[in-house]
């Protein structure tokens, strides 16, 4: 997909832009399956590394306290453009006032306050909004399929991240629709999974939805090893996650948020303020089961809902 | 080609060769206004650059219709094509929606089990159909009746038999109505373009199935629809309302194009627009070349624009091209037009400067132009006038001279004739005075020389007489004193008496010159005879008197056409007066000095030169002034009269047209060169006076 062909600055400025990324967990660094994406699509409109184009990778290793450190370190290496992983990261980009690119995970923008409208964001800030809100009943209903006997899901989200929370808010109320009662599993902090897993051990639920941020995703591994064990379904919000070992994942398709990202920083590096450019709404939701995971915790998948899965790994 | 102006004068060499340097051209053209080479050239270039201008804009004005129509007509297929492609995506749609209309609902809806299970494979039907149509993201299934059966979404959780009443929603009715339904465009959350498409199943029991369709998804379309470089398709909705664009932000900015002309004009035309508007401003401000077509059935509009700048950028090319080729082709041309001139201008010139010269007066002047044309015919023809001219001054010349000589000859002539008149005049007015004089003066000289000598002889008688008387002494010694201061008185009375007899004679002789026939004459005779009668009379007068006596005469001297008596005169004059200088030299020389006279001829062709020379004591210079005027003398009273030199002068140069000249130096020597004739001249004095 091109938007408008090579742009002539790009082709004949001379200058060479910077661009940063910074996540709070792990950087996207020029390898990782993103970083490749926004290589790649920058490439293509005439942005191409070891000519005209940098790359500085951060992470804040799940340490979000070290977000506003980190793109202050970008901005005194003059990027041109950040792109930008999760609510905390977009938050410390604002601050920063720094020319940001969300790819994913930041929530609904305009629910936390972090622009003004889609179609006129404002500000330095500009990227791929996030439907995670609504999608968490979505995911809600697909664990339902999943397990058709399912009363009640624990759901892990992060207490301190805002855009995590209004998720938790809209999932609550859609289990509420569905006939399903919501054990909150709010957690701060890596010890507080262990608390959750005991309250988990205490009251058992019919299955987890886990609502991915820094501080889930770091701990992902206890998480799949808990269902596992408890041969409970659970259900992510990233692809990666179910690839990873989770059982069955539904959101936004990260390729082709990465992809629409870069071209939005091509958008920036030719001149146009982020303020100007709208939102946009990713279009695919790939629903992604982990048939050996299943296998492995011994679920069976209705067929039904394996028909409708766009990647199944086995 | 060659051309030159050569001239056979060593000045004409140094001047320009041809009038092309401009160095002559100026110092000769100050009238000329505007030169010819200039008209030339310009001429030329002018016809040239208005051929070539007027070829190349005739071919720019067809050149660029004809591209602008091309362009019109391609970016009118494309533009048709688009449309067609968009209203593709929308039946595809609408087929892939078919599917879920195949089978009737239920007329009653019956909470029981065996409904929960008719459902759930339309729910499965239509989650697959989400999976296969990605533009769809929610789909609601409607009974016959209008209540919603069914709503399968992307982000929102299915519902199964919500009941809600769509039975007057136009979704529902217009579907109904109509088999399908075209909802207007609507932006979620004023960003996201949608559409609502129903359709309406075959039977009448099989409801109607409505499909939310992401127009995003329209992006996919339209930015992989390519027009040229920079240009773009996008697709416009019935309000004007921006659809899709390549520029997604655009679409997702819900941007309103009813401002831009070419959209209120495509919108009133029902899609398609008017020509006069394909030139027109778009969105980003930039000059497009833009057409148009309606997309059916949805009511919008597809444009298709691609920036001017691109569009005629073949025009531009090639209009650059054509000015290249102006360019050089006037090059070529002023370059061809200043060659053509100077074979043209540089004859003329040449032939300007050959003209110029030789009305200059320089007639050696030859124009020499190798064009072989009517020019070199022209140079060839001015050369023939020069050389005509050369000619006729060249004889003109000649003639002037020859006249002149002659002129001058007459002049010479009449003024010898003048001279010699006047010296006749003047001698025999000087020969009658002095006849005249003699005449008188003679018989009274007579008188008193005869009677003087009458008058001693009778002194000698009274002495004889007296020595008779008685004298006293005394008395006779006086009277012998007295008889003999009378007889010194009377010698003297006779001496002087002799004298003026001898100038009476010598004038005598004067006046009688002239006389005699004159005729073919032995020169180294009279000579001879001269000298021996000179020498003769000189000692003859003193006996005492000697001279050595040199004689170089030329054998070949020959015969001279003379008055023999005359020139025998004139020699005996210059002879005596040699003879004179040299004996006045002895008296005062040491012994030992030898007078000398020397005489020579020398046959000089049609002259015969004589020499006399003495080495006599000279003639200082005040004296050679003056030395052949009449009774100028330097000798003592008595002894010349100053008419032998004046006399010989006359002789030599005016009866015989000869010339007399003197060479002296004091103390040393005198010559006398004489030159005579051997022919007297015409018309020359045939004799003397008497």
């Amino acid at each position: 997909m091109s938007l408008l062909g090579p742009s002539p600055a790009a082709a004949e400025g001379g200058r060479t832009f910077h661009l940063g990324t910074l996540t709070p967990i792990t950087p996207i660094t020029d390898t990782s399956p993103g970083g490749k994406i926004l290589i790649k699509v920058l490439g293509e409109r005439g942005f191409k590394i070891d000519q005209n184009l940098t790359f500085e990778a951060r992470g804040a290793q799940g340490d979000v306290a070290k977000l506003p450190a980190l793109i202050a370190e970008l901005k005194t290496r003059n990027v041109d453009a950040v792109v930008i992983v999760g609510y905390p990261t977009a938050m410390a980009a604002k601050a920063a006032g720094i020319a940001t690119v969300a790819a994913s995970g930041i929530g609904d923008p305009v629910e936390t306050k972090l622009i003004e409208s889609l179609a006129h964001p404002g500000g330095q800030i500009t990227g791929i909004s996030d439907v995670a809100a609504t999608l968490s009943a979505k995911r809600l209903s697909l664990l339902k399929d999943m397990s058709p006997k399912l009363t009640k899901v624990a759901m892990l989200w992060n207490k301190d991240d805002l855009g995590m929370t209004t998720r938790y808010q809209a999932s609550a109320k859609a289990a509420q629709a569905l006939g399903l009662t919501v054990q909150a599993l709010g957690v701060r902090e890596p010890d507080d999974f262990d608390e959750a897993f005991s309250v988990m051990n205490g009251d058992p639920p019919d299955g987890i939805l886990m609502v991915a941020d820094a501080l889930t995703i770091l701990n992902r591994k206890r998480v799949f090893e808990f269902a596992a064990v408890r041969k409970m379904p659970a259900i992510y919000e990233n692809a990666d996650l179910a690839r990873d070992g989770g059982l069955m994942s539904y959101g936004a398709d990260v390729p082709e948020s990465f992809e629409r990202a870069a071209a939005l920083v091509a958008r920036i590096f030719n001149g146009a303020k982020p303020g100007d450019l709208p939102f946009e709404l990713p279009t695919r939701y790939p629903l992604v089961i982990n048939l050996k995971t299943a296998k492995a915790t011994g679920l069976e998948i209705p067929p039904t809902l394996l028909a409708l899965a766009d990647e199944v790994i086995e | 080609m060659s051309i030159s102006v050569h001239s056979d004068t060593p000045q004409t060499g140094t001047l320009p060769r041809t009038a092309g340097d401009g160095v002559l051209s100026e110092e000769m053209g100050g009238g000329i206004r505007t030169r010819l080479f200039t008209k030339y050239v310009a001429l030329f270039v002018a016809v040239v650059a208005v051929a070539l201008l007027a070829n190349g804009l005739f071919e720019v004005f067809f050149y660029y219709r004809e591209h602008k129509a091309a362009l019109i007509r391609v970016q009118h297929e494309q533009a048709e094509a688009a449309a067609a492609k968009i209203s593709q995506f929308v039946k595809e749609i609408e087929s892939q929606l078919g599917w879920t209309t195949q089978l009737p609902w239920p007329a009653v809806r019956q909470p029981d089990k065996t409904d929960q299970s008719s459902i759930e494979p339309r729910r499965f039907d239509a989650l697959r159909l989400l999976r296969q149509v990605p533009a769809i993201t929610e789909l609601a299934q409607v009974d016959a009746t209008g209540r919603e059966r069914l709503r399968v979404s992307r982000l929102a959780m299915d519902a199964v038999d919500s009941g809600i009443d769509l039975s007057d929603d136009p979704k529902f009715t217009q579907a109904v109505a109509h088999k399908i339904y075209y909802g207007p465009v609507y932006f979620r959350r004023e960003s996201e373009p949608y559409m609502t498409l129903a359709l309406a199943g075959a039977r009448k029991d099989a409801g109607v199935s409505i499909a939310e369709v992401n127009l995003k998804l329209i992006w996919d379309v339209v930015s992989q629809i390519k027009v040229g470089e920079h240009g773009h398709a996008y697709v416009v909705g019935p309000e004007g309302r921006l659809i899709a664009h390549p520029d997604i932000s655009l679409v997702l900015r819900n941007t309103d194009l009813s401002g831009l002309a070419q959209v209120r004009a495509a919108l009133a035309g029902g899609g398609a627009m008017p020509d006069a508007l394909q030139e027109a401003t778009n969105i980003q401000g930039q000059k497009v070349l833009t057409t148009s077509a309606p997309i059916s059935p949805l009511g919008w509009t597809m444009f298709v624009e691609l920036p001017v700048e691109e569009a005629y950028a073949a025009l531009y090319a090639s209009l650059e091209r054509l000015a290249i080729v102006l360019l050089g082709a006037s090059i070529f041309a002023v370059l061809a037009g200043i060659f053509l001139a100077r074979r043209m201008v540089g004859p003329i010139q040449a032939l300007r400067t050959g003209a110029m010269r030789i009305g200059g007066g320089d007639f050696a002047q030859r124009i020499s132009i190798k064009t072989g044309d009517e020019l070199e015919e022209l140079a060839n023809q001015f050369n023939h006038m020069g050389e005509r001219l050369q000619e006729s001054y060249a004889d003109l010349e000649h003639k002037v001279e020859q006249r002149t000589a002659e002129l001058r000859q007459s002049l010479d002539d009449l003024r010898a004739a003048q001279d010699r008149l006047v010296q006749t005049e003047k001698l025999a007015s000087l020969g009658q005075l002095t006849a005249g004089i003699a005449h008188e003066i003679k018989n009274p000289l007579n008188f008193v020389n005869n009677f003087s000598s009458v008058s001693t002889e009778l002194i000698d008688e009274l002495n004889e007489v007296l020595q008779t008387a008685t004298l006293d002494g005394k008395t006779k010694n006086e009277v012998d004193e007295l008889t003999g201061m009378l007889r010194g008185n009377l010698e003297k009375v006779v001496q002087h008496g002799k004298r003026a007899d001898s100038i009476v004679k010598n004038m005598l002789l004067h006046s009688r010159q002239g006389s005699g026939e004159h005729r073919a004459t032995e020169v180294n005779a009279i000579v001879e005879e001269s000298l021996n009668l000179a020498y003769h009379g000189a000692r003859a007068e003193r006996p005492s008197f000697n001279v050595t006596l040199e004689r170089d005469l030329d054998p070949t001297a020959g015969m001279a056409d003379i008055y023999p008596q005359e020139i025998t005169r004139v020699f005996l004059n210059l002879i005596s007066n040699g003879f004179y200088a040299a004996a006045k030299r002895k008296e005062s020389a040491a012994e030992g000095f030898e007078p000398t006279l020397r005489a020579a001829t020398k046959n000089l062709g049609g002259r015969v030169e004589i020499r006399i020379r003495d080495n006599g004591t000279g003639i200082p210079q005040e004296v050679r002034e003056k030395m052949f005027n009449p009774f100028f003398t330097t000798k003592p009273a008595g002894e010349g009269t100053g008419l032998g030199l004046s006399m010989s002068h006359d002789i030599v140069v005016k009866q015989h047209g000869g010339t007399i000249a003197v060479n002296t130096e004091p103390g040393v020597f005198t010559e006398f060169i004489i030159t005579l004739p051997r022919a007297m001249a015409a018309g020359g004095p045939s004799g003397g006076k008497t």
